[in-house]
């Protein structure tokens, strides 16, 4: 069953819907995420912020989901003087082998990282990400982050969360660093389909729903190309 | 430019629970060379710079440095089996493949096909 988070507007409604219709097509996906990125930028940038904040996703969720949110904060806030932008692709590998009822437990190592850089402290972390499911990713990403970075705030921003994973998520950590966790979504679902996929989540797997399944890991979003080529001339 | 990193916390996290997840499925009673020989095979594609691999070579193969070298601004070095590299200020990573694997071998046998001249022909293969 889904249940939608309080507030959630007709504009969030309709975009949760489209990710879930198999009908949508590749374009109609992708500008549903990038709607819901703005969106969720909007309840991101009511907070409190800072004047350093790093906004950290993988490489599928750049170009749409992470740049909806980077453009809300970027163009209609005020509150962040500068968004160091950071994008991993994390390995997958599995760490204790399914048995009985139990499933996998995997860990996702970066392999490879694009990170504009940012002091040695930030005010602010943001995690973006398409949908919380076992919480590997954003788990890995968080703990990739806050010994270097040492945030005061950490906001993981997703479309959908599956029921119970922010709960799952906290206890991973110290007390210190999961009081400050902030999760922001739209829809909480309570199902697994048979592939394994929160169901009606993000209507299956979004690789293949974004149509970059073929590139898989070797995927370059635009938007590290286009951020890395503005950071050079800057730099220039 | 030394490419060569710290592990990170996620690293250190992705070593241990591949160790204690290796031990919680074997049997009872285990050769550790079986043990480390598991071990390595599950986190053969993980790029985690802490465990190294049981057999990989000592140096990088010089068809492939002679193609990484024609790359401007890329940095690379063998690190525990791992080759890590650097691109600029905003880019690094790890090759999950180790050194010498298959894996590895695929990617030296790519680049040398392919030669790419800039950070943006080579970026796709590095991950």
């Amino acid at each position: 069953l889904r249940r939608l988070a309080s507030k959630v507007n007709p504009t969030a409604k309709t975009a949760l819907g489209l990710l879930v219709d198999r009908q949508s097509s590749v374009e109609i996906y992708r500008d549903a995420f990038y709607r819901l990125g703005v969106l969720l930028g909007e309840r991101v940038g009511r907070s409190r912020l800072g004047k350093s904040v790093m906004l950290v996703c993988t490489s599928e969720d750049a170009d749409f989901l992470a740049r909806g949110i980077l453009d809300f904060i970027t163009e209609r806030t005020s509150v962040a003087d500068h968004v160091a932008f950071a994008c991993f692709w994390h390995a997958r590998l599995t760490a204790i082998e399914a048995r009985d009822e139990q499933p996998a437990f995997d860990v996702a190592p970066v392999v490879k990282r694009y990170e504009e850089p940012s002091g040695d402290s930030i005010d602010s972390l943001i995690i973006a990400k398409s949908i919380i499911s076992s919480s590997c990713v954003v788990r890995h990403a968080l703990l990739d982050v806050i010994g270097r970075k040492r945030p005061k705030r950490i906001f993981i921003a997703a479309p959908v969360i599956l029921r119970g994973a922010q709960d799952r998520l906290r206890e991973e950590f110290p007390a210190d660093i999961a009081r400050r966790f902030q999760f922001f979504y739209f829809a909480e679902d309570d199902e697994k389909d048979a592939k394994g996929n929160v169901s009606p989540g993000i209507g299956g797997s979004v690789y293949e729903r974004l149509g970059i399944a073929e590139q898989g890991l070797g995927f370059v979003p635009l938007l590290v190309r286009e951020r890395r080529s503005r950071y050079s001339e800057i730099r220039q | 430019v030394n490419p060569k990193r710290d592990p990170t916390d996620s690293d250190l996290l992705s070593t241990a629970t591949l160790l204690l997840g290796t031990w919680a499925d074997s049997p009872n009673r285990i050769r550790l060379s079986n043990f480390l020989a598991e071990v390595a095979k599950r986190a053969g594609e993980g790029g985690t710079p802490v465990i190294r691999p049981l057999q990989s070579s000592r140096r990088l193969p010089r068809k492939l440095t002679a193609v990484l070298d024609a790359v401007p601004g890329f940095h690379y070095s063998l690190e525990k089996g791992f080759m890590q590299w650097q691109y600029g200020s905003t880019d690094s990573g790890c090759y999950r493949h180790p050194c010498g694997s298959p894996g590895f071998d695929d990617f030296v046998r790519r680049q040398v096909q392919r030669q790419p001249k800039t950070y943006d022909d080579l970026e796709g293969e590095l991950a």
